[in-house]
């Protein structure tokens, strides 16, 4: 009897051409363009750093100021003239290594500059260094503030220790010898030594939008599997009425119906993993355990649909709003649409994040690309178990107790 | 009216799941604009440097080292293990981490030497990588500097003096300000939270409306409507009115749940019913675009697929997700074919539009394309229904 429901059941999923063309178009039009529109990303081109536009005003430095911050700037920047039809701060030389382009202005026109967004701030030079900027939001120089104000600390600090040097010597606490100024300002311009790595070069976190797709189409089937439980429940579609006249114990009939939806999810996300894989989108070395995770995380969804299907006794309407809502909503939660989002979960939220299976199957995957051991993944796989498991006690618990009378 | 009374009959039965789906909806989009609401105080928004340290050396050099980065910077609390570091580093909990390796005081203090080895590793955002270095540098500058003030290297005696004098040099102050104040950067919240919407219209305009229509569209339903004396004109009409007027009802109720988040004061601001009126030109296009791609599925198992697809699509093409300068340029071009795009456009224009001779032209620019778009899809809509008609006929 086994063999035969899920025999039928896979002929009727194969049968049904419009269901069946929708289950493999839809994760593959997703991923296409979800790819097309992400795809950019991939470039670290996008975290590279590009020259800060500012507009200094000297108008209330002394002189002594502003020679010194001159030099700060000819170190620092290269001069630029604002960009025709209201354009952004454009630089007059190679700003190649340049930190800033700046362009010296009086406070009226900077004001101005700062309004059409031709500049990312306006720095006043004076007694104490002021810069003002727009709160930028959804734009991705917000993080411009970081470095130019770490700049003009810099400055402030060349500043303060020349004035404590120069207090030295009038006090007599040192003698210069003659080539002391070249010393010193040998000694302003040496490397720090510092050794960095991955700036700006972490593809496994440039991928997280990735890893997060891939998750919400693991728990998709959900949408699915919400409504089979009625397939199974003879007070709710004519065709469980019409099975339930053979006597078979209700948890071997779920089964069988659920077999061939786990079998098809499953080949499906394993073609969607190497569909991704052949636009350029790596997923690392390890696929044995990515596809294991994969397996894992559509199981869950599998299991999450119909725990919700037959928890809820709500009509299709309803149950199709959440399968379809609820592993969006997941998605979301796990970065899918922005990185941020996962962040601010994990930050507020924690349980959510630690119970959001789209968000294990997400880190699992990270933990992979990213790890050189499997510990982390491990515990991922765990969780999503435990979450598996716990999505089947509820399936079972919302089915039992309503038996059929059968012939 | 009879087809327009019977739109709404039929939509009846989707009450729960219009319902379930706003509610999905507006939770998951109220916990992200009630986590960026702007604070209220008038400063600069600059991030944070959040370093971790791991002192192999333990020197004195090393912890004034320590001591002058903890005051210029957040210092976390790492465990010194490969998950711990990635995990602060991936999650934002940490932007940079220092490794001072043993030795490095010696080296700071080595006449013949200029620096000290220094490992660090940064996260993926570049800018914040960079201002971290800038404090790692100015810290090694200062001292050697110092060395040179007494000669190439510092005596011992004059050590620990020293290093207080570094550390005060490097105390400054730069002061920082917001050329908008708290109520205006809402202003760009409010921009945000408009594309939001745009992404909730499509997607519940075409699982609600898309339902409702294609049960509007069963042969057997349709052919009732006819037999009954309403002409085919009069059904249509009756159908589009009664789209319009759902999609009316439901854009407004969006727009009052937005308002009641982020302030009813904000309609105030000159810039608000420009907001407004583009949110409004845009629902309309995607309302004729979805009655134009329903008319042809007709399938209504497939309406969720569709429903999914389609507003994802075009969210993640058109700016909605992410911003627009990190979708590639192919893709730009093909999504300026959909009004969702200059929609997402013409918000931008207007939350950066100059307080000083503002220019809504390209905001005029955008509506009309929308606008054009819709009449499009609507005349192509109707094409398509009367050549439905012929057939059966």
């Amino acid at each position: 009897m086994f063999k035969h429901i899920t025999k039928y059941k896979t002929l009727a999923l194969v049968k049904d051409q419009a269901s069946l063309f929708w289950t493999l178009f839809f994760p593959i039009v997703l991923v296409t363009v979800f790819y097309l529109a992400m795809s950019g990303l991939l470039s670290s081109d996008m975290y590279q750093f590009d020259p800060i536009a500012v507009a200094v005003v000297t108008e209330d430095a002394k002189q002594e100021d502003l020679e010194a911050f001159e030099t700060f700037l000819d170190y620092v920047g290269v001069p630029g003239t604002p960009g025709e039809d209201d354009g952004p701060l454009q630089a007059d030389a190679d700003p190649e290594d340049a930190y800033i382009i700046y362009t010296k202005v009086d406070p009226d026109e900077a004001r101005a500059l700062l309004d059409k967004n031709q500049i990312y701030a306006c720095v006043e030079v004076g007694e104490t260094m002021t810069m003002t900027a727009k709160n930028a939001r959804n734009s991705s120089n917000w993080r411009n503030g970081s470095v130019l104000h770490a700049l003009l600390e810099r400055y402030a600090q060349v500043k303060n220790t020349m004035s404590s040097i120069g207090k030295m010597a009038m006090t007599g606490a040192i003698r210069p010898d003659p080539d002391f100024g070249d010393k010193i300002r040998q000694a302003f311009e040496s490397d720090a030594g510092l050794q960095e790595e991955d700036r700006g070069t972490k593809q496994g976190d440039v991928l997280i939008y990735f890893f997060a797709l891939l998750g919400y189409l693991t728990i998709f089937p959900m949408s699915t599997t919400v409504l089979s439980v009625a397939e199974i429940e003879a007070n709710q579609s004519p065709r469980a009425a019409r099975s339930w006249l053979a006597p078979y114990p209700k948890w071997k009939r779920f089964f069988a119906e659920i077999l061939p939806v786990v079998v098809l999810y499953s080949i499906l996300n394993v073609i969607i993993y190497y569909y991704l894989g052949a636009l350029g989108v790596g997923f690392g070395s390890q696929t044995g355990y990515i596809l294991i995770l994969l397996l894992l995380g559509t199981l869950t969804g599998i299991f999450m649909g119909t725990a919700v299907g037959s928890l809820f006794k709500g009509t299709p309407g309803i149950k199709t709003a959440l399968g379809i809502g609820l592993p969006l909503a997941m998605g979301f939660f796990s970065g899918m649409m922005a990185a941020e989002i996962r962040k601010m979960i994990k930050d507020s939220v924690p349980f959510l994040h630690k119970i959001n299976p789209v968000a294990l199957v997400t880190e699992g995957l990270y933990s992979l690309y990213n790890y050189s051991t499997l510990d982390r993944y491990f515990e991922i796989v765990i969780r999503l178990s435990i979450f598996l498991v716990i999505a089947i006690v509820l399936t079972i618990i919302g089915l039992r107790r309503s038996n059929y009378e059968s012939l | 009216m009879r087809a327009f009374k019977l739109y709404f009959k039929v939509m009846r039965s989707s009450i729960a799941a219009i319902l379930t789906y706003l509610g999905i909806f507006v939770v998951i989009f109220n916990f992200i604009i009630q986590a960026q609401l702007p604070s209220e105080k008038e400063d600069l928004n600059i991030q944070e440097h959040k370093i971790a340290v791991f002192d192999a050396d333990q020197s004195t050099v090393s912890k004034a080292f320590t001591a002058y980065l903890a005051e210029h910077a957040e210092i976390v609390e790492l465990e010194d293990t490969e998950i711990a570091v990635n995990d602060a580093l991936f999650d934002g909990d940490v932007y940079y981490v220092i490794r001072i390796p043993q030795g490095f005081g010696a080296q700071m203090l080595d006449p013949e030497r200029n620096n000290a080895e220094l490992n660090a590793r940064g996260s993926i955002y570049v800018h914040l990588s960079i201002a971290s270095a800038q404090l790692v540098e100015s810290y090694n500058r200062t001292f050697q500097v110092y060395k040179q003030v007494f000669g190439g290297s510092i005596p011992e005696g004059q050590l620990e003096e020293t290093l207080d004098s570094i550390r005060t040099d490097l105390q400054v102050e730069v002061s920082t300000r917001a050329f908008q104040s708290g109520d205006a950067s809402k202003l760009g919240l409010l921009g945000l939270s408009f594309n939001y919407t745009f992404y909730i219209i499509i997607a519940l305009l075409s699982a609600v409306i898309g339902g409702t229509l294609i049960s509007m569209e069963n042969q057997a339903v349709k052919r009732r409507d006819l037999v009954s004396g309403i002409p085919e004109r009069q059904r249509t009409f009756g159908i589009f009115l009664a789209t319009l007027l759902f999609s009316v009802v439901l854009w407004i109720l969006l727009i009052v749940i937005l308002y009641s988040w982020l302030g009813f004061d904000l309609l105030n601001d000159n810039r608000s019913p420009w907001l407004i009126g583009v949110s409004f030109v845009h629902m309309v296009a995607i309302l004729a675009i979805v009655n134009f791609f329903i008319t042809l599925l007709r399938n209504k198992g497939s309406v969720s697929f569709f429903s999914t697809v389609f507003s994802l699509a075009l969210s993640f093409t058109s700016g909605v997700f992410v911003p627009l300068e990190f979708i590639q340029t192919p893709v730009r071009k093909l999504a300026s074919f959909t009004p969702t795009v200059w929609a997402v456009k013409a918000n931008e224009t207007i939350v950066n539009m100059p307080e000083q001779a503002p220019d809504y032209f390209f905001v005029w620019q955008a509506m009309g394309i929308m606008f054009l778009m819709a009449a499009a899809f609507l005349c192509l809509t109707l094409v398509v229904r009367r050549s439905r008609q012929r057939s059966v006929a």
